[in-house]
């Protein structure tokens, strides 16, 4: 995004000019910030900490947020507005009408979350460089350090570290709630006097003490910069540097808070005695995801069928009434919005109520602090292909659907590990493919149709993992295994405002992209099957055999004989599933100008007939490897359009071609090596 | 008690840590969520593979057991 153009006089960067800074080059995907002679803020403080609920309270917008360590992956910027309460410059001569006192907006920087300004990933070298390596005059003109009241003295490095330079340093105080419970009290006076810095206490999820840290950081910019703090001998080494910051921060913990909840077994450790159990958490972890995977399709479905419903019918219905009021029904203007665009954004639309269930689902989950013991839970397995435990969450959700789990794939602090898992989601089997699995199985397979699917879900957690060790043994190689050292927060009662917040906030970015790139595409295969290729038919009024849609269909389904299934109409439905996953079934049985048989139906009449005679004839004789080859070939190839734009929002375009490639290669080379072994038996 | 590493030492016992990780990073990942010498852990509880939760400062960090069998720690009941 771009930065609001500063008034500033320009400085050049001697140093390093490709430097990002607040100023100047912040890319963060959140907001744009306050006006440009506002002064700059930025929010720091150490993962999970409340950084991220802060920053969406002061400037209303929706960074990501969540009750466990990495969630603030990028830079946000936002304009925090506020109203000047009073005098705060120091000035004589002014009756409060300078500009410091009239200034009643910043822009509002969220950093990463990170320990110390010694970075140890990606994230925390970007604060580093935002803080520290900028030049002094790009650097912002305070930093608002949130700091932990429950575990005070991990929060504070990064103040003792801030403190030996010149920036400005107000320090934002939060879980004083938690804090409490844990009978440790905090005197945020004697603190600051031991800081040597401003200490604001505030709640940032019930967004109490907001105004009262508005007038401090006005106060802190009226004063000089400060003085750096002494830190004693100045050439200390490393390690005495650190051991003379610990001191200093133990002191400030010592005179700053009262009682320890050190030795006391707090409820969250009681239900850790469960959920983080070698046995017992497991099995928690599986059935929470059961959960999140039976309530968002079980609840969705309806939903999802009644949207079908009523885009296909009622709206579909008023749009032809519409064009043929007004002399256009029955012409290819009215194929076009009713069968392209109507029809296209109503699937996008069917997706909403699945997407925000998950989405709902997956907040509860950051809120309370679960995704910590999840990650927990998960991390022997995971590791096996050199993710840690908390890559789990976005696989198991890919089971439901592929869309939502690449964006859940934020829930990765690293970025490598981000791209990997988007690349590993779209081999976990969705329920659009499940409806493609179900029709085979009952046509070739009769009673034994259950066992089919279940072979396919095996198929596809085989696919993940093979891929996965592939990729982590080829492009991913230098990735190193990450010990498992993680921060576990005290479990808390999700609010309301902040699910709804986090959910709605995912919601519009799935919708913002998904949208362009379904209507595009949807519209390109209507009008692939419209356009005629033979003399004699008209546009939009074409079998598709000869429409241009069924000639490419022809084209590529000589690829298709190595695997055993070569017949144009079946590969046409694969070109068709390339789009979504959901239409296979339909636009196949419409190049058999048959019905579409009925979900779960045992007589499939015609269309069973027909498919059951393509696979017979492509695969000279062996139909049932052939079948095999083809689901393999459905499960293992690109899931749908959607999936690839989420995949372009996450990793960017590059990857998510990549993805295509991957997944049109290990389709292809899977299927043409099951159905030339498979043919060697049956 | 004689000094043993982390993930020898019992659940519940108050202990002081007398050596952190070799690897810089490592301790300086430990360091900044409070693990680093001279600081009181407790054992909380055992996780799968041998990992354990600890409990430093009031705070809890599961830790796999890869990590903990470089801490050195004294018993200090």
């Amino acid at each position: 995004m771009s930065a609001p153009q500063s008034t500033r006089p320009v400085r050049t960067l001697p140093i390093a000019p490709a430097l990002p800074t607040v100023r100047a080059a912040c890319h963060g995907p959140v907001g744009e910030g306050a006006g440009a002679d506002a002064p700059i803020i930025a929010l720091a403080g150490a993962p999970n900490v409340g950084k991220s609920t802060l920053f969406n309270a002061l400037t209303g917008l929706r960074a990501t947020t969540g009750n466990w360590p990495g969630t603030t992956v990028d830079v946000g910027r936002g304009a925090w507005r506020f109203k000047p309460d009073g005098k705060v410059c120091a000035c004589t001569e002014c009756s409060g009408d300078c500009a410091v006192n009239r200034t009643s907006e910043f822009t509002l920087i969220d950093l990463p979350g990170a320990y110390s300004l010694d970075p140890l990933s990606r994230d925390e070298e970007l604060t580093r460089t935002l803080l520290v390596d900028a030049p002094v005059a790009e650097r912002p003109d305070a930093v608002v350090v949130v700091a932990d009241a429950a575990h005070l003295a991990r929060s504070l490095y990064l103040v003792a570290q801030l403190r030996e330079t010149t920036h400005r340093v107000v320090v934002a105080l939060t879980m004083n709630d938690v804090a409490r419970k844990a009978d440790i009290e905090v005197d945020s006076y004697a603190l600051a006097e031991a800081l040597g810095c401003p200490v604001v206490v505030l709640d940032p999820r019930r967004r109490q003490g907001l105004d009262n840290l508005a007038r401090v950081v006005r106060e802190a910019l009226a004063r000089p910069t400060p003085a750096p703090r002494l830190t004693g001998t100045p050439a200390l080494d490393d390690l005495s540097r650190d051991d003379e910051r610990f001191a200093w921060v133990e002191s400030a913990v010592s005179a700053g808070t009262t009682g320890s909840g050190a030795e006391r077994v707090s409820t969250s450790d009681r239900i850790d005695r469960v959920a983080t159990h070698p046995v017992a958490g497991p099995l928690l972890f599986l059935a929470v995801m059961w959960l999140v995977f039976q309530v968002t399709t079980t609840v969705a479905a309806p939903l999802q069928d009644w949207l079908d419903g009523f885009f296909s019918g009622p709206v579909s219905d008023a749009a032809s009434a519409v064009l043929g009021a007004i002399g256009l029904g029955g012409t290819w203007v009215e194929g076009l919005i009713v069968d392209g665009l109507v029809a296209g954004v109503g699937m996008l639309l069917t997706f909403v109520p699945l997407m925000a269930l998950m989405f709902v689902l997956l907040a509860l989950l950051e809120d309370s602090g679960y995704m910590a013991r999840a990650a927990v839970v998960t991390d022997r397995l995971m590791r096996t292909i050199g993710l840690p435990g908390k890559a789990f969450l976005p696989l198991v959700v890919g089971f439901g659907c592929n869309v939502p789990a690449i964006a859940a794939t934020r829930i990765l602090g690293d970025a490598r590990q981000r791209v990997l898992v988007s690349l590993l989601v779209p081999f976990t089997s969705c329920t659009a493919r499940l409806t493609v699995y179900v029709m085979l199985g009952t046509i070739f397979f009769e009673r034994a149709a259950g066992t089919a699917v279940f072979v396919m879900y095996l198929a596809s957690i085989f696919a993940v993992v093979g891929v996965g060790l592939v990729l982590r043994r080829t492009l991913w190689r230098t990735m190193g295994a990450e010990p498992l050292v993680i921060d576990l927060p005290p479990y808390q009662a999700p609010t309301a405002r902040l699910t709804a917040a986090v959910s709605w906030t995912r919601l519009q970015g799935f919708l913002r992209t998904a949208s362009g790139i379904i209507v595009v595409t949807v519209c390109a295969v209507w009008l692939l099957q419209a356009i005629p290729t033979k003399p004699g038919y008209g546009f939009g009024d074409v079998p598709v055999r000869d429409s241009a849609y069924g000639v490419a269909a022809q084209t590529i389904a000589p690829v298709f004989a190595p695997a055993g299934f070569a017949q144009w109409q079946t590969a046409s439905a694969l070109v068709v599933g390339f789009v979504a996953k959901e239409a296979v079934i339909s636009s196949w049985a419409q190049t058999y100008a048959v019905e579409e048989p009925e979900e779960g139906a045992e007589d499939l009449g015609d269309f069973g007939d027909q498919v059951a005679a393509a696979f017979e004839s492509s695969s000279g004789g062996h139909p049932l490897p052939a079948v095999w080859a083809f689901l393999w070939f459905l499960m293992a190839y690109t899931p749908c359009v959607a999936t690839l734009a989420a995949q372009r929002r996450e990793v960017g375009l590059k990857w998510a071609v990549f993805g295509v490639a991957i997944g049109l290669v290990v389709a292809w080379v899977g299927a043409v090596a099951i159905f030339q072994v498979g043919r060697l038996f049956w | 008690m004689t000094p043993t590493t982390l993930d020898r030492a019992p659940l519940g016992a108050p202990l002081l840590l007398t050596a952190t990780h070799p690897d810089a990073n490592v301790a300086r990942r430990l360091a900044s969520l409070g693990l680093r010498r001279g600081v009181r852990v407790s054992l909380v509880q055992k996780l799968a593979g041998g990992g354990r939760i600890l409990s430093v400062n009031g705070g809890r960090i599961a830790v796999d057991a890869g990590v903990l069998a470089h801490l050195m720690v004294e018993d200090v009941a």
